[in-house]
């Protein structure tokens, strides 16, 4: 049977005019936070039945240009791009839903934000399902121009339009190398075509590469700015820091992800057979970044600022995948994958979980205001704990098999500095993580009475997402019908594979 | 006889100055405008390159490029104009209260 | 339209690039040069008195003539929705090619800044004196 186009679609279609909608309604008096944010929710979840309904349905591997005639391919649906879309608006449905309490909370929060979110939830679902440089980087600046101002959004707070404003203008500068990288390889292909560039590079591989070269190279730059890979780390902190627990969740667990989607089809796709020419260039990077991002992580004070450095160590370990692609494409594509998936369900549940502590007060920042929380909310610590384990990647949770997977991928294709590397960054990670599990359960503190009891949807929201963690962990092993580790790492190859069906 | 050559060199030399305006310049507006000659130095580059190719293509992704780069702009203007209105400055030293 | 070769190519664009990596290295070197030359030549002790403005009189006050951060939102309002014409320059020169289907897509596109204007008037960024 012939599905029509729209079907294809549907997935964009609900949140692009989910945002608008939103966009309207935020201008009635008497449409309020809490409406605004069921309005948004019930957009996206129609959008993830969609998209589900289009893995179900279209079955194990498709790859489709919906309206070829009138998009002229220039976006693709394909199981990779499903895959990761259902990731994209699961973490915008997550934020949603774990921030509602700290947005109710503040008054500078408006149903605007909610419209932003979708706006940025869209630009990151047309980035992965991109097929063209130019699509990719208008969906890239969607999604970036609408963090920008969710940023910014308390703006009451300084420290809010501060970072926004870094962010705004390393983030345009960055874009700019996207383009020129586009540029040059628009003049030396004649194609802006993901899939035609690919083609013209096979062809060509006699003659010289040195121009597609230099244009991915650039390409590289803004992908690498993005993720806050090593030389351009140093606006991450500042930035997630500076923006408000919700946002800076959003953008730690949806962001990367989005980021990862596309540049792997591009490299995957594209630069197949040009790749080992970055091959020495990454090496250096990710033991830079895992160096530099271990370190800051030690340091930190903050909490926050802990959590945001350790995510620059997380880039480490995706780029440590993204190096053995080379040797075994098939297992690291899948690996970055299903790392980007504990990586969001860790980061989105232990930024979240913060966030709904500090909704009330203001107080709870460092290490030491977390002293002898156990004590006083057990559960929550206990969620913290899932969390934090999940992240240094102790066995029983997702984290763990994530790393597991990146690493023997990294031995298996012959990199075992970077595994050695690797292992040593997580044996770190463990003491900067373990701290707060420790002050959490070993200190007394007398005057801890300000925390906010368990109540509203947040909690279970957080609690589901503990679960998911451990499930993720020890699932597969107990019950086998239901779909855990191996079955998200088996959609991840199907993904890979859909991507060089065309 | 101008050639491709000479556009692509206008375009390099653009990116250049846009690139050296973001590096020096200390004003937050003076960032935008570098911001901007760079994004047109690009699109100077599509348009020569899809003229030479024959390839309408890139004059559309010109196009495309100029109202992102609005868009930005815009979002930039309203943050200088809150960040004025809060400090009194368009400073980008003023831009300073957390050391990362 | 002859499809050119990759050498053909590569080589006036990598003079580009290499001219980009001179340039940015000859203005960066002309401002450094600049600032140095300039604090060289500048008497600094003897400016004080010349840089107070002169004023016979009254205290010097602030600038008059202070504009209102309103024009400013109007300002960006107009670049906004100005830019967005360049997407409807092509499609009326091929007006008569793109026949119905050009039409519809440009209303669809007209219609998405109509509401883009619409959120702006109703927020109220269009009248003079709601904004503080």
């Amino acid at each position: 049977m012939q599905t029509p186009d729209i079907t294809y679609l549907l997935p964009l279609f609900f949140v692009g005019v989910g945002a608008i909608l939103l966009m309207i309604l935020s201008t009635f008096k008497n449409i309020n936070i809490k409406k605004g944010a069921i309005a948004s929710l019930v957009f996206l979840t129609l959008a993830i039945v969609s998209n589900i309904y289009n893995l179900n349905t279209l079955g194990d591997i498709y790859s489709v240009y919906p309206f070829s005639d009138v998009f002229n391919n220039m976006i693709v649906v394909d199981t990779y791009a499903s895959y990761f879309s259902t990731i994209l608006i699961l973490g915008g449905i997550l934020t949603i839903l774990i921030g509602l309490h700290y947005f109710q909370r503040r008054k500078e929060f408006t149903v605007e934000f909610f419209s932003l979110l979708l706006f940025s939830v869209f630009g990151m679902m047309l980035l992965v399902h991109a097929n063209e440089l130019i699509t990719a980087f208008i969906a890239l600046e969607i999604a970036s121009i609408s963090l920008y101002i969710m940023i910014g959004f308390e703006k009451v707070i300084d420290k809010r339009i501060e970072a926004s404003y870094k962010y705004l203008v390393l983030g345009s500068l960055a874009g700019v190398f996207f383009l020129l990288g586009s540029s040059f390889i628009y003049g030396a292909t004649g194609t802006t075509s993901i899939g035609e560039i690919g083609i013209f590079v096979s062809n060509n591989i006699d003659s010289n590469m040195s121009l597609i070269i230099l244009g991915g190279t650039m390409i590289l730059i803004t992908f690498l700015f993005k993720i806050a890979a090593f030389p351009f780390q140093n606006w991450a902190i500042d930035v997630y820091d500076g923006a408000s627990l919700p946002v800076t969740a959003f953008m730690a667990a949806t962001f990367k992800a989005a980021v990862f989607g596309f540049i792997l089809r591009l490299v995957l796709v594209d630069f197949d057979l040009i790749r080992d020419f970055w091959d020495d260039m990454f090496v250096y990077i990710i033991i830079f970044t895992l160096a530099y991002g271990s370190f800051l992580a030690i340091i930190q004070k903050s909490l926050k600022r802990m959590l945001v450095s350790s995510s620059i160590v997380h880039t480490g370990y995706l780029l440590i995948a993204f190096v053995s692609i080379g040797v075994i494409g098939e297992n690291a594509a899948s690996s970055i994958i299903f790392y980007l998936v504990a990586y969001f369900l860790s980061a989105l549940g232990a930024f979240g979980l913060i966030a709904y502590i500090s909704s009330e007060d203001q107080l709870r920042i460092t290490y030491d205001d977390f002293r002898g929380f156990s004590h006083i909310r057990p559960y929550m610590a206990a969620m913290l704990s899932v969390f934090m384990l999940s992240l240094a990647g102790i066995p029983s949770t997702i984290g763990f098999i994530g790393k597991f997977y990146i690493f023997t991928g990294a031995i298996e294709s012959g990199n075992e500095i970077l595994a050695i590397v690797g292992i040593t960054a997580t044996f770190v990670s463990v003491y900067y993580y373990f701290k707060l599990i420790a002050v959490m359960y070993f200190y007394r503190s007398p005057e801890m009475t300000d925390v906010p009891p368990l109540k509203g949807i947040a909690p279970l929201v957080i609690a589901v997402i503990a679960l998911m963690i451990i499930w993720g962990g020890i699932g597969n092993t107990l019950i086998a019908y239901f779909p855990g580790v191996d079955f998200l790492i088996d959609m991840a190859k199907l993904s890979y594979k859909s991507l060089f069906i065309l | 006889m101008i050639t491709l050559t000479h556009y692509l060199v206008l375009s390099g030399i653009l990116f250049s100055i846009g690139l050296v305006g973001v590096m020096k310049r200390k004003n937050l507006l003076m960032l935008f405008f570098s911001t901007e000659i760079l994004l047109n130095a690009v699109n100077v580059g599509f348009a020569a390159v899809s003229k030479y190719y024959g390839d309408l293509s890139g004059q559309m992704f010109a196009f495309f490029i100029i109202a992102v780069a609005a868009s930005e702009v815009a979002v930039g203007l309203g943050l200088l104009v809150l960040w004025y209105k809060k400090t009194g400055s368009t400073d980008l030293d003023s831009i300073q209260m957390m050391k990362g | 339209m002859t499809q050119l070769s990759h050498m053909d190519f590569a080589h006036p664009y990598f003079g580009a690039f290499f001219l980009l990596a001179f340039g940015v290295a000859v203005f960066y070197g002309i401002t450094v040069v600049a600032r140095i030359v300039s604090r060289r030549m500048a008497r600094l002790d003897t400016e004080k008195l010349k840089l107070t403005i002169y004023e016979c009189g009254p205290e010097v006050s602030k600038q008059p003539n202070k504009i209102s951060a309103h024009f400013y939102l109007f300002a960006l309002l107009f670049i906004l929705f100005d830019v967005e014409i360049i997407f409807m320059f092509p499609w009326a020169v091929n007006f008569k090619i793109l026949g119905w289907f050009g039409f519809i897509e440009m209303v669809l596109f007209v219609l998405l800044l109509a509401i883009g204007f619409v959120y702006a008037w109703k927020k109220g960024a269009l009248e003079w004196h709601s904004i503080r």
